[in-house]
């Protein structure tokens, strides 16, 4: 049975581009609900609990970092594994953050579907 | 800080990996271009150790082209998904930028990608590191524009 998919990102393309790669990856996938920012996931989540969250960091409004922490005061959205996509892949301080705030993993950009094969295997 | 060879590296990982487009990079410009016609330019802030931007300029039907290889996509007209393949273009290097920065012990944040679309011209900050490299791909040149100025030569 395929998984459900929630993708956190501001940047229309990005959406589409991690939709495309998730695709690529063998990952099965039944559905895929895209959110704008933070908030709109986090409002996502009070009725649906998907099977993974890829979310970028860097976003208007309720950015990665607070929609991470949201997730960790909550009991049951902390369970879901969350993948953290950002242009800062390169930097130990924010995997570090992010690590502590209970992300899964972080996807630096720009990324393959290797790449994310490679991720998903490793926390899923 | 940042070498020309650094944004080229950079540049050509995103179209390898994302945008899946040919790109060649060419000499660096000795002159600063600072006017921009029928252009979409994406622009990241640098603020920290370092103020600056990123930026990266297209004609028209290059930057076009430039949204239909990341999307997959034809667009007959600068439109709002144009307009962000641009912004996460000048994203991602802002990113490699960061992290190169980061790597070199200094503290530098990045601005959310803005964008501007017409005839425009830019700013240049005084006693900045310039760096403006043209690229070409199937659709013609863009360039992509670093400007770096330490907080503390001001």
């Amino acid at each position: 049975m395929g998984k459900s998919v929630l993708i956190v990102d501001d940047s229309k393309t990005m959406r589409k581009i991690i939709t495309k790669t998730l695709r690529q990856t063998g990952y099965e996938v039944d559905s895929i609900t895209e959110a704008e920012d933070g908030q709109q996931g986090l409002d996502h989540l009070q009725k649906e609990k998907p099977d993974l969250i890829l979310c970028d960091i860097n976003m208007p409004n309720v950015d990665g970092i607070e929609f991470l922490k949201q997730l960790a005061s909550d009991g049951t959205l902390k369970k879901i594994p969350v993948l953290m996509i950002t242009t800062e892949g390169g930097s130990d301080d924010v995997v570090k953050q992010v690590q502590d705030l209970g992300a899964a993993g972080t996807l630096g950009k720009p990324f393959t579907a290797d790449k994310l094969q490679e991720l998903l295997e490793k926390v899923m | 800080m940042i070498s020309e060879q650094q944004l080229v590296e950079a540049t050509q990982e995103i179209f390898d990996s994302m945008i899946m487009a040919p790109v060649q990079a060419h000499s660096s410009l000795q002159e600063k271009v600072t006017h921009f016609d029928n252009t979409v330019s994406s622009v990241v802030g640098l603020a920290g150790d370092f103020q600056g931007l990123v930026g990266v300029h297209a004609g028209e039907d290059v930057a076009r082209g430039i949204a239909g290889a990341f999307l997959e996509s034809e667009f007959e007209e600068v439109n709002e998904e144009v307009k962000d393949a641009m912004c996460e273009l000048a994203n991602m290097l802002a990113g490699s930028i960061k992290t190169s920065l980061t790597q070199q012990q200094y503290n530098v944040q990045i601005s959310i990608p803005s964008v501007i679309h017409g005839d425009y011209s830019m700013i240049i900050y005084s006693q900045a590191e310039w760096i403006m490299l043209p690229f070409e791909t199937d659709t013609g040149r863009f360039l992509v524009e670093v400007q770096l100025k330490g907080n503390a030569s001001e």
